[in-house]
């Protein structure tokens, strides 16, 4: 029973590939309007060019392609309730017109359409955005979020505040994870049982899991202000930066051969539909 | 390795593993060999100690003896009987306590066991293991008030205490309390005195020596501290690179000088002085692990 071990979300891969290589910033900005052409994108062959282009990516990243559709497991669920209710709540013309034992099925082929797109583009979603965290390190997708937020910070956006706050989180999930993992072992080795009987036992036989874990929690939460305060931590004015982030010629071409490719995805779905 | 050289004793082997191998994350990029075709066999009422770098397997290695790891291939066998089969077998017949009898039988301590603490009061958390085993509420009540008893804790003041008001010694002698209230016959404790003051880490040992030979507990211990762990057990495990490094009684294994130095682990002071005295040119023994036989011999070797 190792459930915990296999969330592969937010679980950095280390590597020295062109992927890896590339400026965070870059990478957020290219997922992002990545992500925005994956919800106009409607035709079949846009996905599938965005599908190879993924692959491409996946490919050049150097890791491994099972490894990264892992991480498409837990949004399964999701998916299917998606297709499900699209599946049920759309009009039109109905696949199976004839009625069985007196119900018609309501499916319409309408329906079933968005249904698979929906599909497509859930998991198209996932996959994209677990390219991004699966090759830029937890470190550096925060720094890059700072970076970004910068500018609005002249309308009250505490950027390095947000972008701490991140840096904290992602830096203790490992570290709660593996806790939790300790905590459950613990418990099992005095016999205790998870996930037998009705609800409510259920969620009391979490108990002895979920108040250690809160007392960890709150102990590391103290220590670490400890730490922030004896090391005079006043925040992001005049903070200064280890790690310096640098636009390269990579980079580059990086926006140069993503532009070309989702420009392209973008005026096949408007104008190249023959 | 050299496990044979226990077969000679009349004592039957309570634990036992047959090529343990185990990896963790298989099939991902952080796929790791955590223990390589470990045999090992501890006997019945024998006090043994585990020792090794950090990252030897041997935390690892004892999750298995009460089933909390599924080992990768080999066997792990608690009373000539191998747990995770019997396990399998009682699952498919769709019973309830499939794993009642094996992590009943080996009672696991984990490192910081304070940590485990969740209820309300000291009593409501020892009670938390024998009521799992579903004894009947007099049994329970028996066994906490006799697990408080041998852990010397004060069942006047501190039963209706709640743990987290406790001291850290306190804390965690309720703690092992709690799994010495299940009556393992088997008893594995990953680094038991870690992060105690020198006091609480004597106390805690004497408890644990008592236990051994008053209650007749298979104790198993993960330790660091080598000239405690040489003093007490007398079964010494070296993990290394998830490999058993060296196995035998604790004199003879520190008596291989260079090969344990070559783990950087330390050899027990006493040993340590003795082996000095050696090359200085005394005449005496150097397979002592004790200060006081140390300090005999050492005094034989001056008449």
């Amino acid at each position: 029973m190792n459930l915990l071990k296999d969330i592969t979300i937010g679980q950095y891969v280390p590597g020295e590939s062109t992927i890896h290589r590339l400026d965070p910033r870059v990478k957020i900005a290219l997922s992002a309007v990545l992500m925005v052409l994956i919800f106009v994108v409607e035709s079949y062959i846009g996905f599938a060019i965005i599908f190879g282009f993924l692959l491409l990516v996946t490919l050049l990243s150097g890791i491994q392609f099972r490894y990264v559709i892992r991480g498409l497991k837990p949004i399964l669920f999701l998916v299917l309730i998606t297709v499900v209710f699209n599946l049920f709540f759309a009009k039109g013309t109905l696949v199976v017109p004839q009625k069985i034992y007196g119900i018609s099925l309501p499916i319409t082929w309408e329906g079933l359409a968005t249904a698979v797109r929906m599909a497509i583009r859930l998991i198209l979603l996932v996959f994209s955005t677990s390219l991004l965290t699966l090759s830029t390190s937890p470190i550096q997708l925060t720094d890059a979020m700072e970076n970004l937020l910068a500018p609005f910070k002249k309308i009250g956006i505490p950027a390095h505040e947000l972008a701490m706050m991140m840096t904290i989180a992602l830096r203790f999930i490992p570290v709660l994870i593996e806790e939790t993992d300790k905590i459950f072992k613990a418990q099992r080795s005095r016999g205790a049982r998870f996930g037998r009987g009705g609800i409510i036992e259920k969620a009391k036989s979490l108990l002895p899991i979920l108040v250690p874990l809160f007392v960890h929690a709150f102990k590391h939460a103290e220590d670490l202000a400890a730490a922030m305060e004896s090391r005079c931590y006043r925040g992001g004015e005049g903070r200064t930066r280890l790690r310096q982030l640098k636009i390269t010629a990579l980079d580059g071409w990086a926006f140069l051969f993503c532009g070309i490719i989702f420009s392209f995805v973008a005026w096949w779905n408007f104008y190249g539909k023959l | 390795m050299s496990n044979n050289e226990l077969t000679n004793t009349s004592d039957t082997p309570i634990l036992r593993t047959e090529n343990l191998c185990h990896v963790y994350q298989p099939g991902t990029p952080f796929e790791f060999a955590a223990l390589n075709n470990v045999n090992i066999e501890i006997k019945k009422g024998e006090m043994a100690g585990i020792i090794g770098p950090t990252g030897s397997g041997k935390s690892t290695l004892v999750q298995h003896f009460n089933g909390l790891l599924k080992p990768t291939s080999g066997r792990v066998l608690v009373e000539n009987q191998d747990i995770n089969k019997r396990e399998k077998k009682k699952r498919d017949k769709k019973s309830k306590d499939s794993e009642k009898p094996v992590c009943f039988k080996v009672g696991l301590v984990f490192q910081f066991p304070e940590y485990q603490l969740f209820e309300e009061t000291v009593f409501e958390d020892i009670a938390f293991g024998p009521r799992n085993m579903e004894l009947s509420p007099d049994e329970v009540n028996k066994r906490v008030y006799e697990a408080m008893e041998w852990m010397k804790i004060d069942a006047e003041n501190m039963k209706d205490r709640s743990p987290f008001s406790l001291s850290g010694g306190e804390m965690r002698r309720v703690a092992l309390a709690g799994v010495l209230a299940m009556q393992p016959s088997v008893l594995v404790l990953d680094e038991p005195t870690a992060g105690l003051d020198p006091r609480g880490c004597s106390e805690l040992r004497d408890i644990l020596r008592r236990l051994h030979s008053e209650l007749n507990i298979t104790l198993i211990m993960i330790t660091h501290e080598m000239q405690e762990i040489a003093r007490m057990v007398d079964h010494l495990i070296i993990m290394n690179k998830g490999e058993v490094y060296a196995d035998g009684a604790p004199a003879e294994i520190f008596s291989n000088k260079e090969k344990i130095e070559a783990l950087e682990l330390g050899i027990p002071p006493a040993m340590e002085l003795l082996n000095r005295l050696q090359q200085k040119g005394f005449n005496l023994k150097t397979n002592i692990t004790g200060m006081e036989e140390a300090a005999d011999e050492i005094l034989k070797a001056l008449k």
